[in-house]
C-alpha cells in the first residue's frame, strides 16, 4: 500500500498528487484564519491575566454590531423640564438611559411626575428619576397607544385605535375623553442633534468587555452568520489538512 | 468537492435565527381568566422602604416600580410581576388566595432561551406554597435544566407576590 504507480501520459494526476495539491492549497488558503483562531484562542485562554474580563469596549463601532447602538434617528421630545429620547427600543431621560425599554409615544409632564408612554406601557417617574409605576396592556384602554397628550387641567390623554381616553385619578382608570377637549399632545420628533450625546450615553454604560469580543472573534460571531460559517469551514480545512497530511506522510517511498 | 460543498450546505443550514418576545397570555386575558371574565378595579401597593427591605431579603433587590398593581375577586389577589431571567424581565401573572398561591401563569417571555418555565409542570409546584418566615416558599420548586436564571427569576416573584398579599389592604 502507499506505492506510486507510473503514471501514463494524458491520465489525471495520482492520489498522492493529488493530495498533495490539495493539501498545497488549502494550507495557503487557510493560514490566515486558522492564524486567527490561534492568536484568539490564546487571548481567550489568558483573558483574566490581560485584563480582558475587566475592560470594557469603548469603540462605537463594535457596540454598533452588538446592537448596543442603534441605527437611525432618535425620537426626542420635550416634558416639561426633562427631555425624554427613544431610540431602537431604548429610553433615555436627560443624559439617563432607563432600564425600561419600548418604542417612544410620547411624554407629559405633571406637576410631580415624569409620563413615558410607548406603544405598549407607560412608566411613571417622580420628578428624581424613581420609578414609581407601570401601565401595562391591562391598565390602558388599548394598546398600540398611538399619542399622549396633557389638557388644560393636567389631565393626561391617549389616542389608541379605539378612541381618546382620559386617565383617571393615580392611572388606576381611564374614561372616554369629552368632545372638543383641547389637548396638547407630545409629538417627539427626529433628534439629528441629540444623536451624538445619545450615543455617548450608550457607550459609558456599555457593559461588553474585551473578553466578550475576542470569544466572539474566536467564535466567528462577530461578523455574524457569515463569520460563524467561515469559523465552521476553517475547522473543516483543518480536518481535510490533518487527513491528508497523515496520507502523504504514509505514503511517502 | 462535492462533499466540501455538501459540508457547506450543512453548516449554512445550522445557522438559527433568534427569537424575540413571545406573549403567551395577554396581562388583562389573565386577570379576567382569574376574575370571573371581566378586570376588576385596579389598586394599587406603594412599596414603603421597610416593604422594599423585607422584598430585598426575598428576591436580592428592591421591586421596581414602587407601585405594584393588583387586582381583586373574591378575596382573590391578581398581580402581574416583571423579573430579570437573564437580561429581560419576565411578565409572570399570580393569584394569590388565602395566603396561598392559586396559580402562576408565564405571560411574555423576552429572553432567547429558558422558556420552558411556562409549562405548566413546572408552574404547578408553585401550587399552594405559601410565604415561611425564613422568606422561603413552603414548596420545593425543581429546577429546569438550562432554565436556571428564569426558574430562580420566578421563584423571586412567587415570594414577592406572597408577601404583597400579606401586606395589601384587606
Amino acid at each position: 500500500m502507499g506505492e506510486d504507480r507510473p503514471r501514463r501520459k494524458g491520465r489525471r494526476p495520482g492520489p498522492r498528487k493529488w493530495h498533495r495539491r490539495w493539501h498545497r492549497y488549502l494550507g495557503a488558503a487557510f493560514a490566515l484564519p486558522l492564524l486567527w483562531l490561534v492568536v484568539s484562542g490564546l487571548l481567550l485562554q489568558h483573558g483574566e491575566r490581560l485584563g480582558l474580563t475587566e475592560k470594557k469596549v469603548s469603540s462605537a463601532w463594535l457596540l454598533k454590531r452588538y446592537n448596543q447602538i442603534p441605527e437611525g434617528v432618535p425620537a426626542v421630545t420635550k416634558a416639561g423640564r426633562f427631555l425624554v429620547a427613544g431610540w431602537g427600543g431604548q429610553l433615555f431621560v436627560d443624559d439617563k438611559l432607563l432600564e425600561e425599554s419600548g418604542t417612544l409615544t410620547g411624554a407629559v409632564a405633571l406637576p410631580a411626575e415624569l409620563v413615558v408612554a410607548t406603544e405598549n406601557e407607560i412608566f411613571v417617574y417622580d420628578s428624581q428619576g424613581l420609578y414609581l409605576d407601570r401601565l401595562g396592556e391591562e391598565s390602558l384602554p388599548a394598546v398600540p397607544l398611538l399619542g399622549i397628550g396633557l389638557d388644560s387641567n393636567d389631565r393626561i390623554h391617549l389616542q389608541t385605535a379605539d378612541g381618546q381616553h382620559v386617565l383617571g385619578e393615580g392611572f388606576l382608570d381611564f374614561e372616554e375623553a369629552p368632545s372638543g377637549a383641547v389637548v396638547a399632545w407630545s409629538t417627539p420628533s427626529e433628534g439629528f442633534n441629540e444623536r451624538d450625546s445619545l450615543q455617548q450615553i450608550l457607550v459609558e454604560g456599555s457593559e461588553f468587555t474585551w473578553s466578550r469580543v475576542i470569544t466572539d472573534l474566536h467564535s466567528g460571531s462577530l461578523l455574524g452568520k457569515i463569520g460563524r460559517f467561515f469559523v465552521d469551514l476553517t475547522g473543516v480545512a483543518v480536518f481535510v489538512l490533518t487527513v491528508l497530511g497523515i496520507r502523504l506522510l504514509f505514503r511517502r517511498k | 468537492m462535492h462533499h466540501l460543498l455538501t459540508l457547506t450546505v450543512l453548516f449554512a443550514a445550522t445557522l438559527v435565527a433568534h427569537s424575540g418576545t413571545t406573549v403567551y397570555q395577554k396581562p388583562s386575558d389573565f386577570i379576567r381568566s382569574a376574575c370571573g371574565g371581566q378586570v376588576p378595579t385596579t389598586k394599587y401597593l406603594t412599596l414603603t422602604s421597610s416593604n422594599q427591605s423585607r422584598i430585598k431579603r426575598l428576591m436580592g433587590h428592591e421591586y421596581r416600580p414602587t407601585r405594584v398593581r393588583y387586582w381583586t375577586y373574591k378575596g382573590k389577589m391578581v398581580v402581574i410581576l416583571d423579573e430579570i431571567g437573564k437580561t429581560r424581565p419576565i411578565t409572570t401573572g399570580f393569584v394569590v388566595s388565602s395566603g396561598k398561591i392559586e396559580s402562576v401563569k408565564m405571560l411574555i417571555y423576552r429572553e432567547t432561551i429558558g422558556a420552558e418555565v411556562r409549562r405548566t409542570t413546572f408552574t404547578n409546584q408553585f401550587k399552594g406554597a405559601t410565604l415561611g418566615s425564613s422568606g422561603k416558599l413552603s414548596r420545593r420548586v425543581n429546577n429546569i435544566a438550562g432554565a436556571t436564571l428564569s426558574t430562580r427569576a420566578m421563584m423571586e416573584m412567587g415570594r414577592v407576590a406572597l408577601y404583597m398579599d400579606q401586606i395589601r389592604p384587606k
